[in-house]
């Protein structure tokens, strides 16, 4: 594994040769990307983890030059497989799922037992649910209200993105948007944001 | 469609209060992960750009997973 040793001068140097140098170091990042790749990826298969480390393997060699020397070589190649990897993951699972899917919600409602709790702040609770359901229905857009329920239904955001014909970027704005809105719209009904937290801690 | 569990609840809130004026967005995180994994991993100060590496992954749940899987691939592959 990874029989030469190579600093990240060597890594480019190597990667961007021809014959036996540049084969010899694609298949020491082989091995390496394998070897991190499952130590999450393993329930995926042994054909998932191949199949990421060949794909990042091309993205590696073909943006070398991007490298900026900020870490060791190995770690920036093995955040490019584990982007690939992750993303392809997502996708497989999200793909046949439609945005109106993504932000149903699936739990059943959750009922305090008033019995053991402090009725006041069961109210209190209430109260609190009931603006944020109004501010979320009232303020935000469609767009952000659809991203909000699925990123709280656990949807990635590069999901939510892909649903929404957008960027992973311009989707984080979105509900970042969004975020801030709801902040300014809560302190606006004289709702203190840290009172809210209070009301809700165990 | 509504936020019906108390689990949602919390998120919400959660997210609403930790919300800053300006952050840093996803696409401008990932790409400075690995110098931010180096960095823990080593125990080094961070500088300004990984400070906001950090509060970012503090609420962003995709990056964070992100962050957390390159960190144990990285450590796997230094055991060799």
């Amino acid at each position: 594994m990874g029989k030469t040793p190579r600093n990240n001068q060597d890594w480019i140097a190597s990667l961007s040769a021809s014959g036996e140098m540049q084969e010899s170091a694609l298949r020491d990042l082989r091995e390496l990307l394998v070897l991190g790749l499952g130590r999450t990826f393993s329930p995926q298969g042994e054909a998932f983890i191949q199949d990421a480390a060949q794909v990042a393997l091309l993205q590696i060699v073909k943006n070398l030059t991007s490298f900026a020397g900020k870490s060791k070589f190995s770690t920036w190649a093995m955040a490019i497989a584990v982007r690939i990897a992750l993303s392809d993951l997502r996708k497989s699972k999200w793909r046949h799922v439609s945005l109106e899917e993504m932000a149903e919600s699936r739990e059943t409602q959750e009922l305090a037992d008033s019995s053991a709790a402090d009725p006041s702040r069961i109210n209190s609770q209430n109260c609190i649910k009931e603006k944020l359901h109004e501010l979320v229905k009232n303020i935000l857009t469609e767009k952000q209200r659809m991203a909000i329920l699925a990123e709280l239904n656990g949807v990635p955001l590069e999901e939510i993105a892909v649903k929404q014909a957008s960027s992973l970027n311009a989707t984080y704005k979105l509900l970042h948007d969004a975020r801030k809105r709801l902040k300014v719209a809560l302190e606006a009904s004289s709702i203190n944001i840290e009172d809210v937290a209070h009301a809700f801690s165990n | 469609m509504s936020i019906n569990t108390q689990k949602k609840v919390d998120m919400l809130l959660q997210m609403i209060r930790s919300t800053k004026e300006e952050e840093l967005a996803c696409g401008d995180c990932l790409p400075r992960l690995s110098e931010y994994v180096e960095s823990k991993l080593q125990n080094l100060p961070l500088d300004q750009a990984l400070k906001e590496v950090e509060e970012h992954l503090a609420t962003c749940a995709d990056c964070r997973d992100e962050y957390e899987i390159i960190k144990a691939a990285v450590e796997a592959i230094d055991r060799c």
